[in-house]
């Protein structure tokens, strides 16, 4: 069982990058931190008795779950938007866009090139990886940025270790891809990191 | 590392950065949350403690992740008891249990050769 300092370490440990994870996910500040807050709750409400080793797979998993409570909450409140819209009660002028079209480097004006650059670089990637579907990118996500192995980040995900590796690739591939088209080299991506 | 780890590299390096820029207002409510959920383990636990250890929690434990099947026995129980309760109050058993003990009582052996007392037994 862990204790209360090694869950706190653990969640110090990935919360930022649990809220980063769930803003590409659904695209929204707020619901991005109160599902990452939901999900740490759950995760000390059921799994306290759990060895801490085990923390990073239930978390991630806690975490989809809570996304796709989230969605499904989304939809049906989506459905009744189409019917009141349709009756002419509201008003929808959400229109499907492309985060990479209108993609800025925020307060970039003041900023040295070097550092634009590299504002620019985060924010085409961050777009990419929102366009990423969903399943992509959680496997990218896991087993990359939360440097879970195969088996975990399969366990996780609810499926087999052969899906991660394909999912993952294909992740891999669609975002290069997305990088290329908007001139970015694999050398320009070592650069910015390395300029870190 | 092949082609496809070290741009997997390469992006998570940026990621990472990312994650570095964070609004401060974010990552104080971060902070918060963490702690609220900290704050519920070390209740969790203070509740456990002092209910016990040993058998009373692992029978706390069990009814509460068993609630529906226990829910059915103990229904089950009351209607086995209410049937019970019912036989021994409608009074069912009282008349053969009268007919036994007419049958089992001591009755002096003329009574066995009295003919009326046959007559006054087949009308019964």
């Amino acid at each position: 069982m862990a204790s209360t300092q090694e869950l706190s370490d653990f969640l110090k440990q990935v919360e930022r990058r649990a809220f980063k994870q769930t803003v590409y996910a659904v695209r929204d500040d707020h619901a991005a931190m109160d599902i990452v807050q939901d999900s740490m709750l759950k995760l000390t409400e059921k799994y306290s008795d759990r060895p801490v080793t085990e923390y990073p797979m239930l978390f991630q998993r806690i975490l989809q779950n809570t996304m796709k409570d989230y969605w499904r909450r989304q939809k049906i409140r989506g459905i009744w938007t189409t019917l009141l819209s349709s009756l002419g009660v509201g008003h929808d002028d959400d229109e499907e866009h492309d985060p990479l079209e209108n993609m800025v480097a925020d307060n970039a004006e003041d900023e040295p090139e070097v550092q634009y650059e590299r504002q620019q670089t985060i924010g085409i990637i961050e777009a990419a990886i929102k366009n990423l579907p969903a399943r992509q990118r959680e496997a990218f996500i896991m087993r990359y940025w939360e440097d879970m192995d195969v088996a975990e980040t399969a366990a996780a995900m609810g499926c087999s270790e052969g899906s991660v590796k394909t999912h993952c690739s294909r992740a891999v591939h669609a975002l290069a891809a997305s990088l290329e088209k908007y001139g970015l080299s694999k050398q320009v991506l070592e650069k910015a990191g390395v300029e870190r | 590392m092949n082609q496809e780890q070290k741009i997997a590299k390469d992006i998570v390096e940026l990621l990472n950065a990312s994650v570095d820029q964070l609004e401060p207002a974010v990552i104080s409510r971060l902070a918060e949350a963490r702690q609220l959920a900290v704050q519920a383990m070390r209740e969790s636990t203070r509740t456990t403690n002092s209910n016990g250890g040993g058998l009373l929690a692992y029978f706390g434990g069990y009814v509460r992740h068993h609630q529906r099947l226990l829910s059915l026995a103990a229904l089950g129980s009351a209607v086995f008891f209410a049937f019970l309760l019912t036989q021994q109050f409608t009074g069912h058993g009282m008349a053969e249990h009268g007919d036994a003990f007419l049958l089992a009582s001591e009755l002096p052996p003329e009574a066995y050769l009295d003919k009326g007392f046959y007559s006054w037994l087949e009308q019964q």
